[in-house]
């Protein structure tokens, strides 16, 4: 390895130093504190190497990595969600008195396996990147192992995801048998050496290879998981399951698939379109009969990975852009939620029922402007990120002729204001008094505010002019067919 | 200052000033109410300057780039635009003087004014947007603001179930309204109007029909036509002055400008189908005011008729304008169009001086509603008397007063393009008359009926002055020769009848006028205690109270049919859940067990079943489908 290698390696062996470090320090001297500013601060150096990496871009480490500019993009947003999540636990735990400094560790470590996904350019790195992300993730989920309804989220996410890795695996199997090898250029290959159609190996491992992403993005039908885990996981920890988890494998998968061509692969690409609109369907439908924030958010979210699907399928010159550009804007919506559900939540259970919020605005209104900003931009109200982030979506998947995707994402988007004004509305009623919601009463830490304004703040910003950033991600994440 | 700078400064004012309430005086409301009226009368000096200074422009910018895609932002200002926003500037400054008034003493007052200070913001923007996107951006904004507004008694559950309803039932509309934003992006490759106008020859019929009646989904939506209409009844849960601004002069009329707006995607098709509509709508809630007895509800059901007669007129005269082989060019402003225009202005001041009566008259009464509890209104309030007969006077047509000239204008459209549809229109004229002076007569005259109408007594110059302005503005609005050059483009376009036709229109116009107030007068007696109909024909009035029970229809089909079917799909996943798939029939008593427990308890087994049939199933899909084609 050289040293161009490595400085385009900086990002990840900061993070992964991180994790080293905290453990270290942990042996010595346990404060959570102390151990939430060191992850702090591998993260903050990561995303300060990104420059110095992204001079030496585009740069392939065989066999396993490519580090890239689009894979800049996603390691940039990734960071950035890990940051806030790092700062929401940071109060969240401080909450329960049990040895808390470990899930620092834990949360670099995933992190570690998100940044290693969004560079894999090899299925071994896709594997042990993913593998590196849940592992991490199980104990995280069930971290707070006093809480029942933690564990028991723990113990369904470890099987599901346990099955699911087995199948990816299989499917690994059946791609090296039917290539001979294992990166991701001689997948493009074998598709551009036959046109005709690939060989039946090659399309059931592509299949479990996608079946193993789609149960991390949670789309239908592989999304079961989905509301019980977000529902019973830590607020924290939910913010990194609904966002970082799936926005890394969003990114390999954009990768994986950039060399194929829909026109080729009728059969795969319909199993594809149907899985999107299923999702957007199905979430959006379920979502109406539930009176459980998180949940809300769960099916809400199995609906945007339906819509990012639609920009994934669009391909092209703008697909992966859209998806870039949706990931962000869903990404710092959801964190805003998940932060403030995490925030209002008492020690005994998490606020987070919609009862919970009724006159939430009397009683903070700070918290329920932020959830405001946030709920409108999933909704995709105008002026918001969220508008723009459907809007393009939308563009793309026009450009591609996705007419009965699009006509499907407009339907079902359209039912997201029945479950989204809910909680408008719940937060907006009331009188304020003390006794309408169950909702805690301590201030916002500092660091917590500014990272959740900063969130909000953005989301306007790039409502109002999202060209920008837009440019920007169109220029990075032009993916090389 | 450059024209579009002072249309930018136009749309920013407002809007800073809502940011600065939202941000800096919540709990201050005198400041907060100052400030939205100090930018209220700012916006309106501004505005008149630049209708007046004869300035027309359409400058746009680019805002984002995608592939192909690109989307611009941009003022369009014609003579159309300029007579939006007069009647935008102008109304909305007298209702917030009015708001200062009465709102007077109320907790939530910042919030009322923020509110409104969005709303003229939203408003301003939809009136100069140059492009559908745009337009459609501030069009959600504008029904965002409506929402928040309706919403102002939030303690009250019908007020908010009525913010509630108004905003579905408007994203309804707006749901084909985007369609046909993006099957005019699909068909014509842009959504520019210029663009779209060079391209629609060259495409068949058909498209452009679907396009137009598409668009016409948010008019419906937004201007309460049939069958959307039932929001706007129930949004008369907001304050009084909100109802007078948003939900009878500007918002609501906000359909008609957009009509106006597109007319060149129109076909004769579409606007048969926009006049028919039209006209259902008219004379539907003309019978729907005769059996209320809510004021604001009455007026609220006469603001949908004279919507319906705007669309009927717009309809009408897109007909005339593509009969025997015309065509509509871009920047054109069709008979109807003008006639739409023309009556939505004149509405605009007597329905909002109706509307200001009114809460007038309720600020007076001690929030009293119901006309057969006021009475003796006449003597105790006299100044809010006298502008309130004219505001009805004008309404019914009165000759001579505003209403008079731009309905005329509308029948006679109609009389040249279908008699059946003149004699309808007739018909809604006729019930006006009727049910109007029903409403005058019953709350004005005879003895108070209730504590609050024995002590009502006049208000303050804040609220009254602007009664006399818009009272006023009602008398001259119709003299088509008083607009100044600016409307020019407009107001040539309004089709005047001449010779036989005029003896005619205006004959039928006074017959109907007299028939409606007199029958009315004899019927309910001024000052009567209780509803005459309701005791005389008893299920005639209940029929007309029912409003074709349109409110029950959806309801049924909220309760049954959606959330049903939410169900149903939340019971399969249910099914497969317990494993009934997996575990035949021995799964079915399980299944049963865990439809009592609460729904998260999943089983794990059954969710790792079905991943595994889910994997099938698309790969059934995936193989299906790559043999078959």
């Amino acid at each position: 390895m050289t040293a161009a290698d490595f400085q385009a390696l900086l990002p990840f062996m900061c993070v992964a130093a991180a994790a080293v470090i905290v453990m270290l320090v942990i042996s010595f001297y346990r404060n959570q504190t102390l151990s939430a500013i060191l992850t702090l601060a591998g993260l903050l150096v990561a995303l300060a190497s990104l420059p110095i990496a992204w001079s030496h871009a585009p740069r392939a480490i065989p066999p396993l990595l490519r580090v890239d500019s689009f894979a800049l993009v996603h390691l940039a947003l990734l960071l950035v969600g890990t940051v806030a999540v790092t700062v929401f636990s940071q109060r969240y735990l401080e909450k329960y008195r049990m040895e808390r400094g470990e899930f620092y560790i834990l949360l670099l470590l995933s992190a570690l396996g998100a940044l290693i996904l969004a560079a894999a350019d090899h299925f071994v790195a896709f594997f042990l990147g993913l593998e590196l992300l849940s592992v991490s993730l199980y104990v995280m989920v069930g971290y707070i192992f006093v809480k029942e309804k933690a564990l028991e989220a723990a113990v369904k996410y470890l099987f599901l995801a346990g099955l699911t890795s087995a199948l990816l695996l299989f499917g690994l199997a059946l791609i090296y048998a039917a290539l001979g090898s294992m990166e991701f250029s001689a997948l493009a290959a074998a598709v551009a050496g036959a046109p005709d159609g690939l060989s039946p190996f090659l399309v059931a491992g592509m299949l479990l290879v996608f079946a193993g992403a789609a149960f991390k993005l949670s789309v239908v039908p592989f999304h079961l998981w989905t509301p019980d885990i977000y529902q019973g996981a830590p607020a924290p920890v939910t913010a990194f399951l609904a966002t970082v988890s799936k926005g890394c494998v969003v990114a390999v998968l954009l990768r994986f698939f950039a060399p194929l061509d829909p026109a080729s692969q009728t059969g795969l690409f319909s199993a594809l379109a149907a899985v999107a609109g299923a999702s957007m369907i199905v979430g959006n439908l379920l979502a109406l009969l539930q009176d459980n924030l998180k949940r809300i958010l769960a099916y809400s979210s199995i609906a945007h990975f339906g819509y990012i699907l639609v920009a994934f399928l669009a391909g092209g010159e703008n697909g992966p852009a859209a998806a870039t550009f949706y990931l962000v804007t869903y990404f710092a919506a959801t964190l805003i939620a998940f932060g403030v559900i995490g925030y209002l939540s008492p020690t005994d259970q998490e606020a987070d029922t919609v009862a919970d919020y009724r006159g939430l605005f009397w009683r903070r209104p700070g918290s329920a402007a932020l959830l405001s900003i946030a709920i409108f931009s999933l909704l995709g109200l105008p002026l918001t990120a969220g508008f723009m982030g459907k809007f393009f979506l939308v563009a793309a998947g026009a450009a591609a002729g996705l007419w009965p995707l699009l006509i499907i994402l407009t339907v079902s988007a359209t039912l997201g204001i029945f479950y989204y004004l809910r909680i408008i509305i719940a937060m907006y009623s009331g009188e304020g008094r003390k006794s309408e919601g169950r909702t805690a009463d301590a201030p916002f830490a500092p660091t917590s505010a500014t990272v959740l304004v900063l969130l909000a703040v953005l989301l306007i910003v790039i409502g109002i002019a999202p060209e920008p950033l837009l440019a920007f991600i169109q220029a990075a994440t032009t993916l090389a067919p | 200052m450059t024209p579009s700078a002072t249309a930018l400064l136009l749309l920013l004012l407002p809007l800073g000033g809502a940011l600065l309430t939202a941000l800096f005086l919540r709990r201050r409301g005198e400041a907060a109410a100052w400030l939205s009226v100090g930018v209220a009368g700012v916006l309106l000096l501004l505005g008149l300057g630049l209708i007046f200074s004869g300035e027309r422009f359409d400058r746009s910018v680019e805002w984002l780039r995608f592939g192909e895609f690109s989307l611009s932002l941009g003022f369009l200002f014609d003579d159309l635009a300029a007579l939006m926003l007069f009647v935008v500037v102008f109304v909305g400054f007298w209702i917030h003087l009015f708001s200062l008034g009465y709102m007077k003493g109320d907790p939530h007052k910042a919030r009322f004014f923020g509110g409104l200070s969005l709303f003229m913001f939203a408003m301003i923007g939809m009136t100069l947007a140059d492009d559908l996107i745009m337009l459609f951006i501030f069009w959600e904004l504008v029904g965002l603001s409506s929402y928040l507004l309706i919403n102002f008694y939030f303690h009250k559950p019908a007020a908010v179930a009525a913010s509630k309803k108004a905003f579905i039932v408007n994203r309804i509309g707006d749901f084909g309204f985007l369609l046909g934003i993006i099957w005019a992006y699909w068909a014509f490759g842009s959504i520019n109007l210029n663009e779209i106008a060079v391209i629609i020859g060259e495409k068949p019929e058909t498209i452009a029909t679907g396009i137009a009646l598409l668009l016409f989904c948010g008019a419906v939506g937004k201007s309460g036509q049939i069958p959307l209409h039932v929001w706007l009844p129930d949004a008369m849960e907001g304050p009084t002055p909100v109802s007078a601004l948003i939900h009878a002069a500007t918002m609501v009329a906000a359909g008609i400008y957009l009509l106006c707006r597109v007319s060149v995607v129109m076909t004769t098709e579409a606007a048969t189908v926009i006049l028919w509509i039209g006209v259902a709508t008219a004379v539907y809630a003309g019978f729907c005011a005769i059996a209320q007895r809510d004021i604001k509800k009455i007026l609220a059901y006469s603001t949908i008729s004279q919507l319906g007669f705007m669309v009927a007129a717009f309809g009408l005269g897109t007909r005339l304008a593509l009969a025997d082989g015309g065509s509509i060019t871009l920047g054109m402003v069709t008979a109807g169009a003008a006639a739409a225009m023309f009556h939505l202005t004149t509405h605009a001041f007597f329905k909002a001086l109706l509307f200001l009566g009114a809460g007038s008259i309720i600020h007076a009464c001690h929030h009293e509603q119901d006309i057969f509890k006021m009475g003796g209104l006449a003597r105790s309030t006299p100044l809010t008397f006298i502008t309130f007969t004219i505001g009805v006077l004008a309404l019914i047509g009165m000759p001579f007063l505003a209403g008079f000239f731009s309905k005329d204008a509308i029948l006679y459209l109609a009389w040249q393009v279908s008699p059946v549809a003149f004699y309808l229109l007739v018909l809604g004229a006729l019930l006006t008359a009727f049910y109007m002076s029903r409403l005058w007569a019953v709350a004005f005259f005879g003895a108070p009926r209730s504590d609050g109408a024995k002590h009502a007594h006049e208000n303050g110059p804040v609220m009254v002055v602007p009664l006399i302005v818009l009272a006023l503005f009602s008398i001259v609005a119709g003299y088509d020769a008083l607009y100044p050059e600016a409307f020019a483009a407009v107001m040539a376009a309004i089709p005047h009848p001449s010779g036989a036709d005029k003896t005619l229109i205006v004959g039928v116009s006074v017959a109907v006028l007299v028939v409606g107030v007199l029958s009315a007068l004899l019927f309910y007696r001024p000052g009567a205690a209780e509803d005459a109909l309701e005791r005389k024909a008893r299920p005639v009035h209940r029929f007309l109270a029912a409003r074709l029970w349109f409110d029950d229809v959806y309801n049924w089909y909220v309760a049954k049919v959606q959330q049903r079917l939410a169900l149903v799909l939340s019971y399969l996943e249910l099914v497969f859940i317990s494993g009934l798939l997996v575990r035949g029939l021995a799964g079915f008593s399980g299944l049963l067990g865990l439809g009592l427990r609460s729904l998260h308890t999943g089983n794990l087994n059954a969710y790792l079943y079905w991943i595994l049939i889910g994997l099938v199933l698309l790969w059934g899909l995936t193989i299906g489908l790559a043999s078959g084609s």
